[in-house]
């Protein structure tokens, strides 16, 4: 039985210009120390997928219609009371986020914050807590960690809250990591060795993991399996080597093609044409053919495409464009 | 040869470091951290001893009079200051320095704790209707309204026809008038604060809504409720001599500041004296409260340099 299972799981917002279908009926699993990728554009649903899970879904405008998160194949969490639900979140599943300047209280000691999990959650005296707060700053490569915790988040750089962040998640040793956009908000050069850090601290700990990213590049040396969403929607899933081996949906490859590499200089870097949809507005058929003139066939016009099992780790979401129409277009 | 670089015991110090060993192992708390940063502010620190002068002028002083607010000595009325009567003698022969000193203590006393009551009401208040937000936050901020509505006056005139006249009552009336901007001014800082991402790090690691609000929430809007608590003060003082005034405030022979300019005013031509000294003290504290008030919202901010 999986560690988590997501089953059809549809968040709504209700915003003045309509119901924003953020999430549309999204289902994945993840095993016990899996590291599980979800890749997608800005607005593709990512975020709010890992945040519906956890109960951080301010309520409203947001609201989550349907769908199911059994953790243990027992405790439905989208479902839990707030008082179970706060048991679960910091002890057994635990968050970073994406901005490291501002998840973290700027008037509380670094310390202050880092024991708070270790207080609520295994009843540690201060004295006790401290201590192992201290040691896990040094496990993600903090030094003098038992002078520097009791500085405050500005007199840290961007990169070391990050890590104090990473610190504080796996603090209480939680079954599962959630990282939404752990590297977005930081240097290109502190990047590689916080997802480093972070891989070595999941393994240390044998956590399971999802990353949230919108860069292909980060999860291809990371994950074991890989979700790639859109509008809301789960196009393509399979293990690292399906999706980066033989991608089907050409939502993927587009986005394969449009990593930075070091090949060729001077070449344009590819960009995806057109814009994703207006979640505002029901989608009847095929979200991603949508955009601007990537329609190349008309059988999902008005009804919504279905996912297709490729093989026994691999679908991929049936789909209206045909992946020369991303050539044709690109000079567009 | 590179000549050694000269760095100066002040300049190598790391901004970290300034911490004692003590704090070092146990973390200092937020005011701990405060105070240490009040200290190097010099003029924010002499307003605070002179609040604190005040407060011991106030309160200790009419003990160690030999004259009590009451005394009344019918021969010897409105004398100038001479050395038995420092600050000389009202319109009915009392000592005026005891009565200035007793006229702080009411004065102070309703301006603090009228203060101290609205703060924990409206900090209270402000923060849980913008953290829960939707029709909690509506219905609770709409109740405010309505209490904003009420004219102050007959509100006062009302409750204390109603009830006994006594101090007590004053210190509740003004502080249940004065919470509503403050549940306001906190309202509008939290309802910033909850969207930021440490509080859904915090939600995320498992904190209950009380210690989110309480912890976290409510450290961060502390500048704010303490610039705008010094400045209650103030108007809290000014509101009382205004009922005093009104014959609303504190009974007769009680004095207060206000009511003792209100005197002072009253004989300016003949005994500039009377009005001249109440009204010092009167400035000089508020001015304090101020410059005190700014110094701290600065020493709260963790972020505000240490030196």
């Amino acid at each position: 039985m999986p560690f988590l299972e997501i089953k059809d799981l549809t968040t709504h917002f209700h915003t003045r210009n309509g119901v924003v279908r953020a999430v549309d009926g999204v289902s994945f699993f993840l095993r016990r120390g899996e590291t599980l990728g979800i890749v997608g554009e800005s607005g593709s649903g990512k975020s709010v997928t890992c945040y519906s899970m956890l109960g951080l879904i301010p309520t409203p405008p947001g609201k989550i219609v349907a769908g199911s998160a059994l953790l243990d194949g027992t405790t439905d969490l989208l479902r839990a009371s707030r008082k179970e639900l706060r048991k679960i979140r910091g002890k057994r599943i635990a968050m970073i986020f994406q901005d490291p300047m501002t998840s973290l209280n700027p008037y509380l000691r670094v310390s202050t914050q880092l024991i708070e999990p270790l207080q609520i959650h295994e009843g540690c005296s201060k004295k006790e807590a401290l201590k192992r707060a201290v040691s896990a700053l040094e496990e993600v490569g903090i030094t003098e960690a038992a002078r520097r915790i009791h500085a405050y988040p500005h007199e840290f750089s961007g990169g070391m809250r990050q890590r104090v962040m990473i610190a504080m998640a796996l603090i209480t040793a939680p079954e599962l990591l959630i990282a939404d956009e752990p590297t977005t908000a930081l240097d290109v050069t502190v990047q590689a060795q916080i997802l480093d850090l972070i891989r070595e601290r999941q393994a240390a700990r044998n956590s399971a993991l999802i990353l949230v990213t919108h860069d292909l590049g980060v999860v291809a040396g990371m994950c074991d399996r890989i979700a790639v969403m859109y509008a809301g929607k789960i196009v393509e899933t399979g293990t690292a080597e399906d999706v980066f081996e033989s991608p089907l949906h050409p939502y993927t490859v587009a986005l394969q093609r449009s990593i930075p590499s070091l090949g060729i200089k001077g070449k344009p870097l590819y960009t995806i044409p057109g814009v994703p949809p207006d979640l505002s507005r029901p989608i009847p058929g095929d979200a991603f053919a949508l955009r601007k003139g990537l329609r190349n066939g008309g059988k999902w016009l008005h009804t919504p495409p279905p996912l297709r099992q490729v093989s026994e780790t691999h679908w991929v979401r049936e789909c209206d464009v045909e992946l020369p129409a991303l050539e044709e277009v690109k000079d567009v | 040869m590179i000549p050694p670089i000269q760095v100066s015991a002040s300049e190598s110090r790391l901004p970290v470091v300034n911490l004692d060993p003590a704090q070092l192992e146990e973390g200092s708390s937020l005011w701990a951290d405060a105070w240490h940063r009040l200290k190097k502010n010099r003029l924010a620190l002499l307003s605070f001893w002179i609040v604190v002068f005040m407060g011991v002028f106030c309160f200790v002083g009419p003990f160690l009079s030999p004259y009590s607010y009451i005394d009344q000595d019918l021969m010897r009325t409105l004398e100038s200051p001479s050395w038995a009567h420092p600050f000389g003698t009202d319109d009915l022969g009392r000592d005026q320095l005891t009565r200035l000193m007793v006229g702080g203590r009411v004065s102070l006393g309703v301006g603090i704790i009228a203060t101290v009551v609205s703060l924990m009401i409206g900090v209270v208040f402000g923060a849980v209707a913008a953290y829960l937000g939707g029709k909690i936050d509506n219905a609770m901020m709409r109740f405010v309204d309505v209490l904003y509505a009420l004219p102050f006056t007959i509100f006062v005139i009302l409750l204390m026809t109603i009830f006994e006249r006594s101090i007590l009552l004053l210190f509740v009336v003004i502080g249940a008038v004065e919470w509503l901007t403050m549940a306001r001014i906190v309202r509008g800082q939290v309802q910033a604060l909850r969207r930021q991402e440490f509080v859904e790090a915090a939600i995320s690691l498992g904190l209950s809504t009380r210690r989110i609000l309480l912890r976290h929430i409510i450290p961060n809007v502390l500048g704010v409720v303490v610039v705008f608590a010094t400045l209650t003060v103030p108007a809290v003082i000014l509101l009382e001599s205004f009922l005093s005034f009104l014959g609303l405030g504190v009974q007769a022979p009680l004095p207060s500041w206000g009511s003792l300019i209100k005197l002072g005013s009253d004989n300016i031509q003949q005994f500039p004296h009377l009005l001249i000294v109440p009204s010092f003290f009167f400035s000089l504290t508020l001015f304090a409260l101020n410059f005190l008030g700014d110094g701290l919202r600065d020493a709260l901010d963790p972020k505000s340099s240490r030196d």
